[in-house]
């Protein structure tokens, strides 16, 4: 099975296979229908002609006997005086082929002192001469005979049933009864003409238009009048079969029969398929031909069975065609295969299948040729790229490295200040910034600031503004004054649109005096609360913005946390911000005693418990000053 | 040596056998199913275990004799006889005895090519009714009803319906009528009279002998009866081999008939033989009433001139 599931030629072979075995089946079904029907009309048009042809045999027979009667009558009537004569007659009609036997009945003392007479001749089978007798006796009493009763009461000639005769004769006969009258209507005499069945029964098996079917003749009274093989039908009747079988169609078609029609009906029998075409005579028997359908269509089945036994052998053979010139024509895609496992192993080199032909293949060839070369390309660039990048990225750890080293790492813990800062940038080089330096011993200026942006145009900005601030400070200035002048500095051609938002603070140390300038940044929380801030604007936007200094007193202990949006901003991944709110609660969650140091790592930490593993989107700075 | 002492052991065991009684039943009709009873009880030895050689020989089917004659001309020591004909038999001198009693009902049936609604429909009709004997019923019911039929009487069969030749026909209903099925179909029920339902129900066929055979062989007589019995037993409880037998002896006497109209034919002679007042086939000896009335019917018509007394001819 692997074997066909891993070779497209011999699937397509298959289905190929399988698609012109369903077309040439449905085609000798629909063929094998047509003709089957066309056969059976012919074949009953066949079974309705010989039905015919044979009883028109059979008809000559009776009409030949009944005319040679006809005949007699005259003579019988001329002579009905005469008894002797009677016997001239009898033996005239027994010496005419066809007829074995025929007697002149007449009735009850017709004759003086005649109570029987009745002169009868037949043909001895033996001798083949005529033989004379008289009938009639208290042993055969023909005045109750079929033969003479049924004419006497009807009036008119009749045949009679099909009869073993145990006076007149020795073997199945029938005998044709024609009544004499005379001047007075009444009935004197029965003129009768015996014929032999036997002849009739040998037409009747002689007839095989197909090997199983069967014609016979059925009497008035539904007796068959051929037996059959092993004299199947002897004493039976259509009506005793029709019970018999239980099949209502056959029963049907027995009524009609006899009813004298003509027709013709399909029957079912156990499981077989039959036709019977049937027709009456003039002596009211009827004939009918019984065909099976296998019979018919034999020759047609037989030829169909053939055509399927060579339809196999040839689509065996389109099969192993097909298989042969499919996978001639699919050679180079499993060239082609081959060459792509190389290509994909990394030998891009790798040299295709010759193809010179122009049709799908050679496109095929021309597309793998294309993408072998566009791969090629595709590798050397991504390897430049990669190169780029890497020194990129090499330039930016070493631009990361300088930005971390201007921030002051010293922190002041001294017996009146306390003061730690964290800065975690999300890139590796980030736009948050932090500083602080004591001003004559006494004097702390501090700061925290955020640069619009991210990455190195914003860490560019981050170094100029904490280098302005440690110049401007150095000056002793009022925070308001250090972010004047930053303003003007930034604001100045500034093509680029960045912006600092900046909170710049300077606690005298001595006495606790806190002076500040906020330039658009977070509230400093001062603690546990955020502290008055004016907003002001960010540094950088309008050159001559004035800013406003605010101040206030703190006492010793007192603590101030300053950080960038990276804080109230975190996220989570369902956009939940760490906010203001929280960042409170954790401040007054904080223990008294709890350092600067301690104090930033435990806000970070808090912040990245918070946002549980989501990516930082923004830098994050935190500055905590103790007052002492 | 060995062929010495089988000869010897046949030899004694025929000599040991009692004699056997022969006897020659002749029933009233070519051989058919209604007679299977009496097949069997030959064919599976039954009379021979009475001690019987039984010969059965049929009526001829155009024999114009009476099946009574056959007693006195000495063809026959026992017949099968329809009570009637027999009560008449016995008025008209024929000293015969009814030993057994087997069917129970009337099975006579007029069928007619147009409907017959009452006997009434029959006034004027060219009806055919059997040659031989079964028709005595006929000249009782024109009495009885003060109709005139023009009877036909036929000796073949059928055949006479059949053709058109008569307006309709006596008939049994387990034979001429299934003929009748056989040769033209299945008969509208309209066209059936049943004398049954007209207060005609005399029971028919029975066993008879000559009362000096009965008084001389009376124990061959009840072995007789007995060993019938048992063989419409064993039809009873055999039918298709019943019906397989008969068909033997209607192929061997050249009657033309077949074994569906056989079988349906048993069917309906073994309902016959059913007790109207039991339900049962337990062969009930004829009822002292009904022979009664049946007596008085034929002294009515002028059938018969002198009255039969119920034990002189019962058994």
């Amino acid at each position: 099975m692997n074997r066909i599931k891993n070779s497209f030629s011999k699937r397509l072979s298959l289905n190929i296979l399988l698609i012109t075995s369903v077309l040439i089946m449905l085609m000798l079904g629909i063929v094998s229908l047509f003709s089957y029907r066309i056969i059976e009309n012919e074949a009953q048009q066949s079974a309705r002609n010989l039905l015919h042809s044979t009883i028109y045999q059979i008809q000559s027979v009776f009409t030949a006997v009944e005319e040679d009667v006809k005949c007699a009558s005259w003579l019988v009537d001329e002579n009905r005086e005469d008894p002797d004569y009677m016997y001239e007659v009898t033996r005239k009609l027994a010496d005419i082929p066809g007829i074995v036997g025929s007697a002149v009945a007449f009735k009850p003392y017709h004759f003086e002192g005649k109570y029987y007479y009745s002169p009868y001749s037949f043909r001895n089978e033996e001798t083949g001469n005529i033989e004379d007798k008289q009938l009639g006796n208290q042993k055969y009493d023909y005045f109750f005979m079929d033969w003479y009763q049924i004419p006497f009461l009807l009036g008119e000639p009749c045949w009679s049933e099909p009869y073993f005769d145990e006076g007149g004769g020795d073997y199945m006969m029938t005998t044709y009864s024609y009544p004499m009258k005379d001047d007075e209507g009444q009935i004197y005499a029965i003129i009768t003409a015996d014929v032999s069945l036997k002849r009739i029964t040998e037409l009747l098996e002689s007839i095989k238009p197909y090997p199983n079917s069967y014609v016979n003749l059925v009497s008035r009274s539904g007796k068959f009048v051929s037996f059959g093989k092993d004299n199947a039908l002897m004493g039976r009747t259509i009506f005793s079969t029709a019970i018999e079988s239980g099949n209502k169609d056959i029963y049907a078609m027995a009524r009609d029969m006899m009813d004298g029609n003509d027709g013709i009906v399909t029957v079912r029998r156990e499981g077989k398929k039959y036709f019977r075409v049937y027709g009456s005579l003039s002596n009211k028997w009827s004939m009918f031909i019984s065909c099976s359908y296998f019979d018919i269509l034999f020759r047609a089945i037989r030829m169909q069975t053939i055509l399927t036994i060579v339809g196999i052998f040839f689509l065996a053979l389109l099969f192993l065609i097909c298989y042969s010139v499919i996978r001639k024509m699919t050679q180079p895609l499993t060239e082609f295969s081959e060459s792509a496992i190389s290509i994909a192993g990394g030998n891009f080199n790798t040299a295709l299948p010759e193809i010179k032909s122009e049709d799908e293949i050679g496109q095929l060839k021309d597309s793998f040729d294309h993408m072998q070369k566009s791969i090629r390309e595709y590798i050397h660039n991504l390897k430049n790229t990669t190169q780029e990048k890497e020194r990129l990225e090499s330039e930016l750890n070493i631009a990361s490295k300088i930005q971390m080293a201007m921030l002051s790492k010293k922190f002041p813990n001294s017996e009146n200040i306390e003061l730690h800062a964290i800065l975690r940038p999300a890139k590796q080089v980030g736009g948050d910034l932090y500083d602080f330096f004591i001003y004559d011993k006494h004097i702390l200026y501090f700061t925290v600031g955020d640069v619009s942006g991210k990455g190195v145009p914003a860490s560019l900005i981050m170094a100029i503004t904490r280098a302005f601030f440690r110049f401007v400070a150095n000056m002793d200035v009022e925070p308001d004054k250090i972010v004047s002048r930053l303003n003007y500095a930034l604001s100045d051609e500034n093509d680029s649109g960045m912006f600092v938002t900046l909170f710049v603070g300077r606690l005298d140390l001595s006495t606790g005096e806190l002076s500040y300038c906020n330039a658009g940044h977070n509230p400093v929380v001062l603690n546990g609360k955020f502290l008055d801030v004016k907003p002001n604007l960010a540094v950088g936007l309008i050159n001559d913005f004035k800013f406003e200094l605010q101040r206030c007193l703190i006492s010793k202990g007192d603590k101030l946390l300053l950080y960038t949006d990276g804080i109230t901003e975190a996220e989570r991944t369902d956009f939940t911000q760490f906010g203001e709110e929280r960042l409170l609660a954790w401040v007054n969650s904080l223990p008294e005693d709890t350092d600067s140091s301690t104090a930033c790592h435990d806000l970070y930490d808090e912040v990245k418990k918070f946002t549980d593993g989501n990516e930082q989107n923004d830098d994050i700075t935190i500055m905590t000053i103790k007052y002492k | 040596m060995k062929k010495l002492l089988t000869i010897t052991a046949a030899v004694l065991l025929s000599l040991c056998m009692p004699a056997q009684t022969k006897v020659t039943f002749v029933p009233q009709w070519t051989p058919q199913s209604q007679f299977a009873g009496y097949y069997l009880a030959l064919e599976k030895g039954f009379y021979a275990q009475e001690g019987l050689d039984v010969t059965i020989k049929h009526m001829g089917a155009n024999s114009s004799e009476s099946v009574c004659d056959q007693l006195f001309n000495g063809n026959a020591q026992i017949v099968g006889m329809q009570l009637l004909q027999a009560a008449i038999a016995r008025a008209d001198g024929c000293n015969i005895l009814n030993v057994f009693q087997l069917t129970q009902k009337s099975g006579l049936w007029c069928i007619g090519h147009n409907p017959l609604t009452c006997p009434e429909d029959l006034d004027g009709l060219r009806i055919g009714r059997w040659k031989v004997g079964f028709s005595e019923f006929c000249d009782i019911l024109e009495a009885y009803k003060g109709i005139h039929i023009n009877w036909i009487p036929f000796i073949q069969g059928i055949n006479m319906f059949v053709f058109g030749a008569v307006d309709a026909i006596l008939c049994y209903n387990y034979s001429e009528y299934i003929a009748i099925r056989m040769a033209m179909g299945d008969i509208e029920d309209d066209h059936v009279l049943k004398f049954s339902e007209y207060g005609y129900d005399c029971p028919e066929d029975g066993l008879y002998v000559r009362e000096d055979y009965y008084d001389g062989n009376r124990e061959t007589v009840e072995k007789f009866v007995r060993a019938s019995k048992k063989g419409w037993d064993y039809a009873r409880q055999h039918p298709e081999e019943a019906v397989d037998i008969s068909m033997r002896y209607v192929k061997e006497a050249n009657v033309v008939s077949d074994r569906t109209h056989q079988k349906l034919m048993l069917e309906e002679y073994l309902h016959l033989q059913d007790n109207p007042a039991t339900g049962k086939a337990d062969y009930a000896p004829v009822d002292r009433k009904i022979f009664e009335e049946m007596n008085q019917a034929l002294i009515n018509t002028g059938y018969t001139t002198r009255k039969i007394d119920f034990d002189e001819i019962i058994r």
